[in-house]
């Protein structure tokens, strides 16, 4: 896994295969590769990420209602009021790691009397700190990197050969704070609970949308169900810490280079768990088939719904003051028709004519202005002509007007084009738009004028 | 080309006698990122169609002009000179340089465009072109909507000497754009001539032409849309196919032009600079004059007669081909340089002439260096001759900015050199262009062994995710096979100044540099030499550095002044020395390969020092002389001569050829060439390599050989060291004057090893070897060193007394990081007699600001006068910063709190930290007891052990290197307490273990010792990672590649 510092891509995290190789956090990608060329990498997602670590906290809200977010991979649980309705500690941890399990997730679990203690904990892997007069010898014996010191405060900390808190705190407070600032006694302070650290409560959104990119394009269905369910997965944890339901979504599909595809799946009722709407989704999907290879899969669920009452606006949230969403009345519009019943159509920056238009989603306007005389009508595919009496052939014989226009393109993706156009002339007067083939010698009809 | 080509058969009728035509608008790649096709293909290939001329037109560049001429010339094609512009208000151009006024007008009109704007871009107007508007020939490139006011503005500015350009490129409408253009020259009263918009010499660069497109635009070519051609039409026609496409009249108008245009780069008639000659003296009698001076001083006791006579023959040659002035401008630099204390030395054929010796510019005696200069000036050949003078590296700019001083920016530039794309770059540009990503590219570059092996090179591919029998794999190899050599951009030589007598801009145009203060013409050090300019090659060296400081200390010390001139000559205490490879620090002879020479050539001479200068090269190793040479020079093979021709060529290096002359006179000896031919070989190697070209030499040189008896093995031996030499060859003149520096050195490491070893450190980063393994050298050799020390230091390391007859060194600011040096002179300035009483004394005297004192403290200088740097930094830090500098004394904070103790192990790390060296205790002495655990042995230890011993040894990673002439292999150097230890990993370890070889700051080599003499090698078998043993010790490795 990689990320971009600016100038170069850095390794975040190498899996175990990976670090048997000598890799590690902090390598250079190039420096990676030069100790193994085989790898697979993967870019970091930041917004997939924050995105992820949303819904898990909606998930979260089962247990309490009160969840903070500490990005980027940590949730804080205020666990104090409810650790009786879930048998006790040990109990609600064990749930908390079943269910994140069954999402797919590993995670690693601290409890303190504060949540930065508590955080801390849960990064080294203590065991539940219990009390508030254990919390003093927990921390001192902790390294002084929990409090994530930026690198000149390190590298003043290792000059002074401090490696513990227990050895920070006996440092005079106010030569540290004009050393190193405020902010590291301020964090050791929070977490022995001598100052207050409120956190802000995470409110989950009311609707649903997560996205997942691929580093690969895909073709197949199966693939494409499989991410679904994932996502379904999600959705599922997202709704059940909230006790809504949803009773339509819409599935997404990014391509390379063509408009979007969509699946809306209704289910009839609300729902709430994964199995049922992946259950409705495999039905709904036997009629769908993918249009073109898929980037990103996209889960959208707009409206909730409390599980026992009605659905709470049929056009989202917004309600029907402001209209509906046109994109999604268009989905449901080119689901209605077929995908291919509506479009519109521009001009294409390109030499190759049969690339130099291209259908669009309605709307979407061009940039290219076309270059010079075209036919109205192109084929959808240039017709080979046949030769008579030394002269192209198309219900009539085909006499050339004037100049070549040679076009010679597009030798890079395999659809290379070499052919010397024509305007020709019937005896009916019809105009054609012809070609000459420069590599096969052989004679074309591309397109007539009007 | 597979899977790229474009390639048809004209079907129109051709008339049986095609039309004359010349092309007029024609790019060569030096219009950059636009022209696909060499100066030289197009030439050629113009040549080939019969074409009556030849415009090479860059956008507003000359750049490739000159190769073009040679191309031309040898082909006796017309070539004219031109150039397109754009100027800023979108008028399009190009001009045409019909005779020797009119070219100055372009260069000039270049040069103004040029310095307008930014390195690599171009800036002109309107009225910048009327400027020069007199004699040149226009040519309108109209846009496709012309406007009829810009034409008649051009017919009034080149009345007669203007005509629009047809470019008919079947394009949508052919004949609608021809009678557009008829109607606008009518209205304009221009005439209209053909022209073909040319940017490559066939139709196949086509793809090659996108790519550039696509690098210039910044995307991949899939997605330049209509930027791009739409068809590969810019290519030279040939005639039969123009006398279709243009009426007849428009190609004869080429002709007529062509016929107009005279000019012939050849006509550029050079002028040495002539103001230093005193008014009542010819240059000749003024070279004399200082020439006898300079004998006086060098040999007080009388010019020897073999030097006097050398003199005389010089002189006389010199007087013959009218260089005094070349000599006299390069003794005048020499002289300001020494003026201001400027060490230097000069290196090149004409340097180590006796002229040169007398006039100071190299140091190099003739009296005791044989006179074995040959290649000095020779009467046969027409070429200048070549003086490179070597400055110290920090002192260079100087010299250059008192040439531009002397003779103004209007007469002195530096040359040009040509930066073109290699293999790793041409992959980037045409992978980018192709749509690869950055990731694929990274795998594809990381190395390019591939290149030249098809199996590694289909398993590269697949590793990048690539198909390696695909289409886009064909493609990419095939348009990276032609972008190679391609010129990239003009950067600046690294210190050829070209000056003139009159305006240099009207012989050629000058730019901007990247660098400030700096200009640059366009032309490269062979386009001088084809014209005949002037050339001073004006060099750093860092080593000159470090002699000019080391022979200053040793001055004062000794109480004599020492020069390059007055060091004690053929002491046998300094080759001894040599012999042993005790070279740490010794110019050019102390990189391993170096060092490894040295044991078995034994130096016991000046002249057996030059050839160990010049032996350890690509060029003999590639040539195979290395063995031969050494076998013959330990008596182990008789030395012999193919042939008694040879034998004056080869005498001085046992029959076997070491050096570039060598190799060229055998070719004139043996190969029957002249001795023009020979040279000619030498400089044209690259561009005949190119063009495949070189067989045709190959057969003649080895023909040639042949017929002279010499045995065929022989002469494929000299052409493959000529093919060896044309791009790494070291002449005998550089070496001599290389060795010189070898010799001083070494004189200075053998006697003064602490005057040496300050020198050097205050002259780093040079040579191959930082401070901490100087220094460790140094005191393996008894030298005391001091560590850096408010109440002692210097800005620069220094000498001090200690009643030793070698002086300890005292470690100067100058090696601790994140020191200013002012912070660091003013720590010295300021120093009280009896030493800083406190640190609140030292910070108020020297206004030092926080970070100068954090500095100080990680470098533990602050130990004498606040105790360990744990607590001093505590202190430090405390003080605030403005505040406490406005104050008279910082107040003392009270709670100075008890710290963790310091094991010397964390002080070693901290000393790394902050000096990248550490006095205290090397950190493997440290770990020597778990090291011995595992019975790995030292460095030590290895130089004792014998042959074939089996051997576990661990050090410190301080050098990789994977010479270019080793295929696969990697040297590693691996430091301990007691010295260093070779390692040698062969390629299928290399592969086997790269993460140990690449990841390892200290490293365990299990393998055997290989000696051979005082050469001690341990050939890995198996390499341990054991960088953890070190803890958080941080050091860095100085790999070279």
């Amino acid at each position: 896994m990689v990320e971009s510092t600016g100038r170069f891509d850095q390794v975040v995290h190498a899996d175990a295969l990976a670090s048997s190789l000598g890799l590690r956090a902090g390598l250079k990608l190039s420096a990676a590769l030069a100790l193994a060329n085989q790898l697979t990498v993967h870019r970091r997602q930041p917004a997939a990420e924050a995105a992820l670590l949303a819904s898990l906290a909606a998930w979260a809200q089962q247990f309490t209602p009160t969840v903070a977010l500490a990005p980027p991979a940590t949730l804080l649980l205020e666990v104090g009021g409810c650790l009786r309705y879930f048998g006790g500690l040990s109990s609600l941890l064990e749930q908390v790691r079943a269910g994140l399990a069954e999402l797919g997730h590993a995670v690693r679990m601290g409890c303190a009397p504060t949540p930065l203690a508590a955080q801390w904990a849960a990064w080294l892997g203590l065991p539940p700190v219990m009390t508030a007069g254990d919390l003093p010898a927990v921390l001192a014996a902790m390294s002084i990197r929990v409090l994530q010191p930026d690198r000149k405060q390190a590298d003043g900390l290792s000059q002074l050969g401090i490696n513990t808190l227990a050895q920070l705190q006996r440092l005079p407070r106010g030569g540290l704070n004009k050393r190193f600032g405020p902010a590291l006694l301020l964090q050791l302070d929070r977490a022995l609970g001598k100052v207050a650290d409120p956190r802000e409560p995470f409110v989950a959104p009311d609707r649903f949308e997560r996205c997942i990119d691929l580093d690969y394009p895909f073709e197949q269905l199966d693939v494409f169900l499989l991410l679904a369910d994932r996502l379904l997965a999600e959705l599922a944890a997202f709704l059940s810490g909230r006790g809504l339901g949803v009773q339509a979504v819409l599935l997404r599909c990014k391509h390379e280079g063509l408009p979007a595809s969509v699946l809306p799946v209704g289910f009839g009722v609300p729902l709430r768990r994964a199995a049922e709407m992946q259950a409705v989704l495999a039905e709904r999907a036997a009629r769908f088939s993918l249009p073109a290879p898929v980037l990103a899969v996209t889960l959208l669920a707009d409206v909730l719904h409390p599980l026992d009452g009605q659905p709470l606006s049929l056009f989202g949230p917004g309600g029907d003051a402001d209209g509906g969403d046109a994109s999604l009345l268009l989905a449901r519009l080119a689901a209605r028709l077929g995908d291919d019943a509506v479009c519109g159509l521009v001009a294409v920056d390109e030499h190759r004519p049969e690339l130099a238009w291209q259908a669009v989603q309605p709307g979407a306007a061009g940039t290219a202005q076309a270059r010079g005389e075209r036919p109205g009508w192109l084929l959808p595919q240039p017709l080979p002509l046949s030769i008579r009496d030394e002269q192209p052939w198309y219900g009539e014989a085909l006499a050339c007007i004037g100049q070549p226009e040679r076009i010679e393109s597009g030798w890079w993706d395999g659809e290379a084009v070499v052919r010397d156009y024509f305007q020709a002339r019937g005896a009916s007067g019809r105009r054609y738009w012809i070609y000459r083939d420069r590599v096969s010698h052989g004679w074309y009809l591309h397109g007539m004028f009007g | 080309m597979d899977g790229i080509a474009i390639s048809a058969q004209a079907a129109l009728p051709t008339p049986v006698v095609p039309p004359d035509y010349a092309e007029l608008h024609c790019l060569s790649n030096f219009s950059f990122q636009r022209g696909a096709s060499h100066a030289e293909e197009l030439v050629e290939r113009a040549h080939q169609l019969g074409y009556r001329a030849l415009a090479i037109t860059d956008e507003c560049s000359l750049a490739g002009m000159v190769r073009a001429h040679r191309a031309a010339k040898e082909l006796g094609l017309h070539l004219i000179v031109g150039a397109e512009f754009t100027l800023d208000d979108g008028l399009r151009l190009v001009l045409l340089a019909p005779e020797r006024q009119a070219y100055g007008d372009l260069a000039e009109l270049i040069t103004r465009g040029r310095r307008n704007a930014d390195k690599g871009s171009y800036r002109l107007g309107r009225s910048d072109v009327a400027d020069f508007a007199g004699q040149l020939l226009a040519i309108w490139l109209p846009p496709d909507q012309p406007d009829v006011a810009d034409g008649l503005w051009l017919a009034r500015h080149f009345a007669g000497r203007c005509w629009i350009a047809a470019e008919l490129l079947l394009g949508p409408d052919d004949a609608g754009r021809l009678r557009q253009l008829q109607w606008l020259a009518g209205e304009c009263g221009l005439p209209l001539l053909a022209a073909g918009d040319v940017h490559m010499h066939q139709r196949d660069r086509q793809p090659l032409q996108d790519v550039l497109t696509a690098v210039r635009l910044g995307k991949p070519v899939a997605q330049c849309g209509t930027a791009l051609f739409g068809n590969s039409e810019r290519h030279l026609r040939t005639r039969q196919r123009l006398a279709t496409l243009y009426p007849i009249e428009l190609l004869a108008e080429t002709v007529r032009v062509a016929e107009r245009c005279t000019f012939s780069l050849d006509e550029l008639r050079y002028e040495y600079p002539d103001e230093f000659v005193p008014p009542q003296l010819t240059p000749i009698a003024y070279l004399s004059q200082l020439t006898e001076a300079g004998l006086r001083e060098r040999y007080p006791d009388g010019t020897p007669p073999k030097v006097r006579e050398q003199v005389d023959k010089e002189l006389a040659l010199i007087a013959e081909k009218g260089y005094e002035a070349y000599f006299l401008t390069v003794e005048d630099i020499v002289r300001y340089a020494r003026s201001q204390g400027i060490l230097c030395q000069g290196r090149g054929s004409a340097a180590n002439s006796a002229v040169c010796y007398a006039l100071g510019i190299t140091a190099v005696d003739p009296a005791i260096s044989n006179l074995l200069f040959e290649r000095f000036v020779s009467s046969e050949r027409d070429e200048p001759p070549d003086i490179d003078v070597d400055f110290e590296h920090d002192r260079r700019e100087e010299v250059i900015q008192y040439v531009y001083r002397k003779y103004g920016r209007d007469r002195a530039a530096l040359a040009a050199t040509v930066i073109t794309y290699r293999t790793k770059s041409a992959l980037r540009d045409v992978g980018r262009a192709l749509g690869l990503s950055e990731d694929q590219l990274d795998r594809l570059t990381r190395s390019l062994a591939w290149w030249d092996n098809k199996d590694e090179l289909a398993q590269r591919m697949l590793e990048a995710g690539l198909e390696p029998d695909s289409r886009p794999v064909r493609q990419l190899l095939s348009l990276v096979g032609t972008l190679r050599r391609f010129p990239r951009h003009l950067s600046q030589h690294v210190g050829g100044l070209v000056i003139s007598r009159g305006s240099l801009q009207r012989l050629v145009p000058i730019e901007n540099a990247a660098m400030a203060e700096r200009t640059v013409i366009e032309w490269d050090k062979d386009d001088l030499d084809t014209v005949g300019l002037l050339k001073v090659d004006v060099l750093a060296l860092g080593m000159l550095s470090a002699l000019r400081r080391t022979m200053a200390l040793v001055s004062a010390l000794r109480q004599r002044p020492l020069t390059l001139h007055t060091v004690p000559s053929e002491d046998p205490a300094v080759y001894e020395m040599l012999s042993r490879a005790d070279s740490v620090g010794v110019f050019q002879v102390e990189s391993r390969a170096q060092m490894s020479m040295l044991p078995r050539l034994k130096p016991r001479c000046f002249y057996d020092l030059v050839i160990e200068v010049a032996i350890v090269r690509p060029g003999p190793i590639q040539g195979g002389m290395v063995h031969p040479y050494l076998r013959r020079k330990q008596g182990l093979e008789p030395v012999e001569y193919p042939h008694d021709d040879v034998r004056a060529v080869l005498e001085r290096t046992l029959g076997v050829p070491l050096f570039q002359e060598q190799v060229m006179q055998l070719a004139v000896v043996a190969g029957g060439f002249t001795a023009g031919e020979a040279d000619q070989l030498r400089r044209s190697m690259a561009a005949w390599r190119r063009t495949g070209r070189i067989d045709i030499y190959r057969d003649k040189l080895i023909s040639g050989m042949l017929e002279r008896k010499y045995p065929l093995e022989f002469a494929e031996r000299i052409f493959k060291q000529i093919e060896g030499f044309a791009e790494y060859g070291f002449p005998e003149s550089h070496a001599a004057s290389f060795a010189k520096l070898v010799y001083v050195s070494a004189w200075l490491k053998r006697h003064e090893p602490a005057a040496f070893l300050c020198g050097l450190l205050n002259s780093l980063p040079m040579g191959f070897y930082s401070a901490s393994q100087l220094i460790q050298d140094a005191r393996r050799h008894g030298i005391e060193v001091r560590p850096v020390d408010v109440q002692c230091s210097e800005w620069d390391c220094t000498l001090e007394d200690n009643g030793q007859p070698q002086p300890a060194v005292r470690l100067g600011f100058n090696l601790v990081k994140g020191m200013a040096e002012a912070a660091g002179r003013q720590i010295a300035r300021q120093r009280p007699a009896t030493g800083y009483a406190s640190v609140a004394q030292l910070q108020q005297l020297a206004q030092l600001d926080p970070r100068m004192l954090t500095a100080l403290t990680e470098a533990d200088a602050l130990a004498t006068l606040a105790g360990h740097r744990r607590q001093a930094w505590w202190r430090v830090s405390g003080l605030d910063t403005q505040a406490d500098l406005a104050r008279a004394a910082a107040p003392a904070e009270v709670d100075q709190p008890a710290l963790p103790p310091v094991t010397l192990g964390q002080d070693v790390v901290f000393d790394y930290r902050a000096l990248g060296l550490s006095l205290r205790a090397h950190p493997l002495s440290l770990l020597r007891t778990q090291l011995a655990a595992e019975r790995l042995l030292t460095a030590a230890d290895i130089a004792r052990a014998p042959n074939g011993r089996i051997v576990r040894v661990a050090g410190l990673v301080v050098g990789r290197q994977r010479p270019g002439t080793a295929t696969g292999v990697v040297f590693v150097t691996l430091e301990d307490e007691t010295g260093n230890t070779n390692v040698i990993v062969w390629n299928d370890l290399v592969e086997r273990q790269r993460r140990e070889l690449l990841g390892s700051q200290l490293l365990a080599v299990y393998g055997i010792v290989q000696r051979e003499g005082r050469v001690v090698n341990v050939l890995a078998k198996r390499l341990v990672d054991k960088t953890a043993l070190l803890g958080e010790l941080q050091v860095r490795s100085r790999d070279f590649h």
